[in-house]
């Protein structure tokens, strides 16, 4: 019980000094009761009041109940959490793709993105390095592929390239990388000319496969490698080249070889000299020849075709000035 | 009888469309709480659809997945007062037991105590037509028990065939395909207020779903209270629930009889909020923490802090003993026990060879409980709580669960009711012709 003299509670403080500050310290807030915070009444009073008043029904309204039910539906929450954002992205799609504008818009980022990737530093290529090419195969090469440097390396279509340079008669294969720094490496497997094989006017270079390697103006600028002739001579190019190989001793005079009815040879010597070779046994026939000539000296006489091509009967045809005299002896005698 | 009669043929249609999809919840419209169940069958051990009416029905194995408790509001005495609070509190439940459950109810099955119920028994006798007993004599007989006039305003809510006799034999459960002559029925009729029932269709309906059943809370509560042996011997079953107690008397398995003592737990409540001036919900709390009906010398020293919240300091701060508690609580707790026992007996509840007496409901947690009703109404009392049920949470186990706990068992295992068997074509036959007439007659 609280005495009913007592002019104030006492609240607990101590001392009456104590008191009296606090007093001072609540005095402006006691008079209008509206304005005293909620703590200071419940310090005051000793009384707590209640934080919010509490929610009298917890029901939830016929809205919020319905919704929830139709929620619980599989079909309509199926519908909402796959059907709405399907249709959502399908319609703006849609959208997009009908309105012109935007469309020409997206194209237009999209190429603006790929050209700003492309222009970088990264992808330029400034210089081209050729490896395992002579110096004239490197300016065909040059000149053949005629690129404008610095290039980017997205609009240089390298298979074609390497189509562009295999093209190139003196090149077998060609492989090309792209290396770091903008060089673009190109490696060059040449073909190397083994024989001269005359069409015509003009002189091809082969190389042991028969392939081209290169066209000659003259004879003179490759005086090293042998000359063939004839029809499809570039087809039997190993032969030919163990021919002129056992020729060695009559190297100085050899001319060539030339391809007979596509079947066989006939080495050409100077003074219109011709060594008739059989298809068959070729080296053989050869052989006996230069046998002969080491013997009885007989291609340094007035021969002019020695025909080979029966092994059992070599022929002999003389000069004509050759002829003459035999003939004129024998009349003599 | 008629229109309930088809009420509750569609509704056990519903129960069954229910039951076919799996799903059904279970209202409790009590006076202090409402409670609602959602319950899940088991769809291996469901019940062949093409299997007649009139077969009992047994749904096998149910699981409960969502439970949720409100207070209840507008609900008075076991009865809708305010329908638009009851609504609102009937939403909550379910939509609570909804929630846990994850799956939308469409079907209810609902219960409630009041509507001031009354028990008859009728009979009937019939010739059985072709020898043997089948389905539609057994409509037949039901048929032919002549109803009393139940006054004005009241329906059947529950009409159970509790005994056949066939000729000689004057007990038999099931007499479908036995050989006899003459057979006859006896049936319990439980009627209620119709109006009740009405205003808890339309409650339900207002919560946007269908009524599948409507049981007696005196009968459902008595199903999971009871245990077998009590069924079958004869027990009372005594549920004090907030706003009324129900009685209701088992007999071979089958209810016999039910009624209504309009008292209970609230009542108490209001009195103690009467005698110590205090608000309910205080009231309330003194009740449930330190209330009794037995007081022991110790009681007078333990003294409780009873606060009026009222602001006043000196009302605020007042004590009373235990005592003085038990001195309020235990009067009206006898007045409800003697209500009841006069209620039994009138069955004469004191004829039944068992004389089991079977406390549950919130009230009956009261201590000491057990000893008082035993003084008041018989030696064999025990306190009862409900069957266990699959998948029922534990604070929902108590005695106050016992008719939430019994109509799903109800629901699971409902009993054969008269509008389940097909009742003679010449006993409904005239009824849609004249309908069909009065409504040419009425349109043109």
């Amino acid at each position: 019980m609280q005495p009913i003299d007592c002019p104030e509670p006492t609240l607990g403080r101590v001392t009456p000094m104590e008191n009296i500050n606090q007093r001072k310290q609540d005095a402006p807030n006691i008079a209008p009761l509206g304005e005293v915070s909620a703590e200071k009444i419940e310090r005051l009073f000793g009384q707590k009041t209640p934080d919010a008043p509490p929610k009298l029904d917890p029901a939830p309204s016929r809205a919020k109940y319905k919704m929830q039910r139709l929620w619980l539906r599989p079909m309509v929450r199926g519908a909402v959490r796959t059907g709405v954002p399907v249709m959502t992205v399908f319609a703006i799609g849609l959208y997009m793709l009908t309105n012109d504008s935007i469309r020409e818009q997206f194209t237009q980022t999209l190429e603006e993105a790929r050209s700003s990737i492309q222009a970088r530093p990264e992808f330029q290529i400034e210089l081209m390095k050729i490896n395992g090419a002579t110096e004239s195969l490197d300016q065909q090469v040059r000149a053949a592929l005629n690129l404008q440097f610095p290039l980017n390396s997205f609009e240089l279509e390298l298979p074609k390239v390497k189509d562009q340079i295999e093209q190139i008669e003196a090149v077998k294969t060609a492989s090309l990388f792209l290396r770091s720094g903008g060089l673009l490496e190109v490696d060059i497997d040449q073909r190397m000319p083994v024989v001269l094989w005359r069409t015509g006017r003009e002189l091809d270079m082969l190389d042991a496969n028969g392939e081209r390697a290169g066209v000659l103006k003259s004879r003179l600028d490759r005086l090293d490698l042998p000359l063939i002739a004839g029809e499809a001579a570039e087809e039997h190019i190993g032969e030919a080249l163990e021919l002129y190989a056992l020729a060695k001793p009559i190297q100085d005079r050899l001319r060539g070889l030339r391809r007979m009815g596509m079947r066989r040879w006939d080495m050409i010597l100077d003074r219109g000299q011709t060594i008739q070779l059989p298809e068959k046994n070729a080296h053989d026939a050869l052989n006996r020849v230069l046998a002969l000539h080491a013997a009885q000296k007989i291609l340094a006489r007035d021969v002019v075709t020695i025909d080979m091509r029966d092994a059992t009967r070599p022929i002999l045809r003389l000069t004509d000035v050759a002829t003459e005299i035999i003939r004129a002896s024998a009349e003599t005698e | 009888m008629q229109s309930l009669f088809e009420t509750q043929k569609s509704m056990r249609q519903k129960r069954r469309a229910a039951l076919q999809r799996g799903v059904v919840a279970i209202l409790d419209v009590g006076t202090s709480k409402i409670v609602c169940m959602i319950l899940q069958f088991d769809p291996s051990v469901q019940m062949d659809a093409s299997s007649g009416m009139g077969a009992v029905a047994s749904h096998g194995s149910f699981r409960v997945i969502g439970v949720a408790k409100t207070r209840s509001r507008g609900v008075k005495l076991g009865e809708i007062s305010t329908m638009e609070e009851t609504e609102r509190a009937v939403r909550t439940a379910v939509q609570g037991a909804q929630k846990m459950a994850n799956v939308r109810v469409d079907h209810v099955i609902a219960c409630f105590s009041g509507a001031r119920p009354r028990s008859y028994g009728v009979a009937g006798e019939v010739e059985v037509e072709t020898g043997s007993v089948t389905d539609l004599d057994i409509g037949r007989v039901l048929a032919s028990c002549d109803t009393p006039y139940f006054g004005d305003g009241r329906e059947a809510i529950h009409a159970m065939p509790v005994n056949f006799a066939l000729d000689q034999n004057p007990s038999l459960s099931d007499p479908r395909g036995q050989i006899g002559h003459l057979l006859s029925v006896d049936m319990h009729l439980l009627t209620i207020d119709t109006r009740v029932l009405q205003n808890l269709m339309a409650c339900v309906k207002r919560c946007d779903m269908e009524l599948a059943g409507v049981v007696s809370s005196a009968y459902a509560s008595a199903i999971s209270a009871l245990v077998e042996d009590e069924q079958e011997l004869g027990a009372a079953c005594i549920d004090i629930g907030g706003g009324s107690t129900s009685v209701s008397v088992f007999l071979r398995k089958h209810m016999i009889f039910a009624d209504s003592v309009r008292i209970g737990g609230d009542h108490v409540t209001s009195d103690l909020s009467l005698g110590l001036q205090v608000p309910r919900a205080t009231a309330e709390r003194i009740k449930c923490i330190h209330g009794g009906v037995v007081a022991t010398s110790m009681d007078d020293r333990d003294m409780i802090d009873v606060d009026g919240q009222t602001g006043d300091w000196d009302h605020d701060r007042r004590q009373f003993t235990r005592s003085e508690i038990i001195g309020i609580i235990r009067p009206r707790v006898e007045e409800i026990l003697e209500e009841v026992a006069h209620k039994l007996q009138a069955a004469r509840f004191d004829t039944l060879p068992g004389q089991r007496i079977v406390l549950t409901g919130g009230a009956s947690q009261i201590p000491g409980m057990e000893g008082l009703a035993s003084r008041i109404l018989g030696q064999q009392v025990r306190l009862g709580r409900p069957l266990r049920v699959h998948g029922l949470p534990q604070a929902a186990t108590g005695p106050d669960y016992a008719a939430p706990v019994g109509l799903a068992l109800y629901a699971a295992h409902p009993q054969d009711e008269c509008w389940d068997f097909n009742v003679p074509a010449q006993r409904i036959g005239s009824k849609p012709m004249k309908r069909a007439m009065q409504w040419v007659k009425e349109n043109w």
